[in-house]
């Protein structure tokens, strides 16, 4: 199949999707209330844009998931790069990593807010807690990774340590650190959202959040769907990324 | 503090001739009650602009007494020393038996990486490692990623690799094992062009005695462990004569091949009676 056929194939699906629930909402307009409609969406996605809120809250989101994204990533990166140094720090620090790392971002949410605000700051707190944990092992593992026969080279070159971390030991995490990209962004994007529901002035989740207590079924809509453009923007933006990282495998 | 040993080996050690030598060095490896000791007593010269052949049974040091060379295991006992030559310290191009290549870099890069870490690039070394990847039969594929090799192209990365280092110590570790016939005698021929045309002191460990009767100047039979020298084994015909791939280089290769069989396969002492049977 060609690649305009299978795009035209796979929009098939959806579209069907939309007509079937908007037959439904004509034929069943009590119905209208609870599930919405895609003419209802359509509407609140052209009010919403006519006011400037849409784009704002979706800024909003947008910009609290790269932040809390690359903060998470870099941060993180160090330190699993630093912990490599220092196999002794590693293990009392690990029990730490590892609690925090399974505790769900929901619960560390609260506090957050409570210290840093119902701003944009506070999400991206919250979107580098998700982020870091995962990034500060997936650096250690790529770093303790390392092939032990090219840190072997490295010396016997007349390489140093130093030699050994920049060359062989960081790269190395570095690739771990870009293969996860996408599982660390969507984290991102979670904790954004997990922010903007408990306590926001703006973004996707706060609009939700609005629309839910309006009864506005077609904004909750609005609000999900907007989540996904997010979701598949970054998508694609990592997409070359990961490849870019992956290319020599 | 043990970079700090090593440069006061080299100062004391005459640089002059540029040979690299062992004189009683002991070697052992573990920790606590997993103690083993690997090389007992070694002392041997490696001569520069000679290939040395160093074989052995599975086991017996062979690649400890080329990690002691590069400086990677700093033996219990005894006295090393490297040429040093340029002043970049202690460095060596070192084959290992898999050929080792860093994934992430193209071909080029990796043969430039020991140049790089050594001594740092400049534009001769780029120049050279652009005509040595050819001469290698890698034209073309410079700006491949290792993946895309053959486990003999990756060998022969490897091995310009160390080339190109341009240190004074070239340690090869098996570097053949993985390629076939054709290309291990090319190889074997450009390496020992180069280690004349450079004056390299070079070290082959080998497990094929063919390749040490063919390629070598000087044969160093190790016991089994703990290896001690059981023999070494002056080869008095040029190289290159042996190279030929001729009848008269044939004979040659064949008459020597039996004297190294013949010490590999003596009892020495005692301690290696096992491995006579």
């Amino acid at each position: 199949m060609t690649r305009p056929a299978r795009l035209i194939v796979s929009v098939l699906p959806g579209l069907c999707l939309l007509l079937v629930w908007q037959a439904y909402a004509q034929w069943r307009p009590d119905s209208d209330f609870f599930v919405g409609s895609p003419r209802g969406i359509a509407r609140e996605v052209r009010a919403t844009l006519a006011g400037g809120l849409l784009l704002r809250d979706f800024g909003v989101t947008a910009v609290e998931t790269i932040l809390g994204f690359l903060a998470g990533s870099f941060l993180g990166t160090l330190v699993g790069l630093l912990l490599w140094a220092s196999q002794t720090v590693f293990l009392i620090s690990r029990p730490y990593l590892v609690a925090l790392g399974s505790l769900p971002v929901f619960a560390l949410a609260p506090v957050v807010i409570f210290w840093l605000g119902t701003g944009i700051g506070s999400k991206v707190l919250i979107g580098f807690l998700s982020t870091f944990v995962v990034a500060v092992l997936q650096a250690h593992t790529g770093a303790a990774d390392a092939d032990p026969n090219l840190l072997r080279l490295t010396r016997a070159f007349g390489g140093s340590r130093r030699d050994q971390f920049v060359r062989i030991v960081a790269p190395s995490a570095a690739i771990w650190v870009l293969a996860g990209i996408r599982l660390n962004i969507g984290m991102a994007l979670l904790g954004a959202f997990v922010g903007e529901f408990l306590a926001s002035r703006a973004g996707l989740g706060h609009l939700i959040i609005v629309a839910q207590g309006l009864y506005n079924v077609d904004q909750v809509w609005v609000g999900v769907l907007g989540i996904m453009l997010i979701a598949s923007l970054f998508h694609c933006l990592t997409l070359p990324v990961e490849r870019w990282a992956n290319r020599w495998k | 503090m043990q970079s700090l040993k090593a440069e006061e080996r080299e100062s004391r050690g005459s640089d002059r001739d540029g040979n690299a030598w062992m004189r009683n060095v002991s070697v052992r490896l573990g920790e606590r009650d997993m103690v083993v000791q690997v090389l007992d007593r070694v002392t041997c010269c490696f001569s520069c602009g000679q290939v040395t052949a160093v074989v052995g049974p599975s086991g017996c040091g062979k690649t400890t007494l080329l990690n002691v060379l590069a400086g990677l295991v700093e033996p219990q006992e005894g006295e090393v020393h490297t040429p040093s030559g340029d002043g970049h310290g202690r460095r060596a191009g070192y084959v290992f038996q898999s050929p080792s290549l860093i994934p992430w870099l193209s071909v080029r890069r990796n043969a430039l990486f020991g140049a790089e870490v050594g001594r740092g690039l400049d534009a001769a070394v780029e120049l050279r490692c652009g005509s040595l990847l050819n001469r290698f039969g890698l034209r073309g594929f410079s700006d491949a990623f290792p993946r895309a090799l053959s486990g003999g192209m990756q060998q022969r990365v490897a091995l310009a690799r160390a080339v190109l280092a341009e240190a004074r110590v070239i340690l090869l570790d098996e570097p053949f094992s993985g390629t076939d016939y054709l290309l291990k005698w090319e190889l074997e021929e450009e390496l020992s062009q180069v280690v004349d045309e450079e004056a390299l002191v070079a070290v082959l460990v080998t497990h094929d005695l063919d390749e040490a009767a063919r390629l070598a100047d000087k044969v160093v039979v190790l016991s089994v462990r703990p290896g001690r020298v059981k023999a070494q084994i002056e080869i008095d015909a040029p190289r290159a004569s042996r190279l030929q791939r001729t009848g008269e280089s044939t004979s040659l290769i064949e008459f020597w091949l039996q004297r190294i069989v013949a010490a590999v396969s003596s009892r020495d002492d005692g301690s290696d009676l096992a491995s006579v049977q």
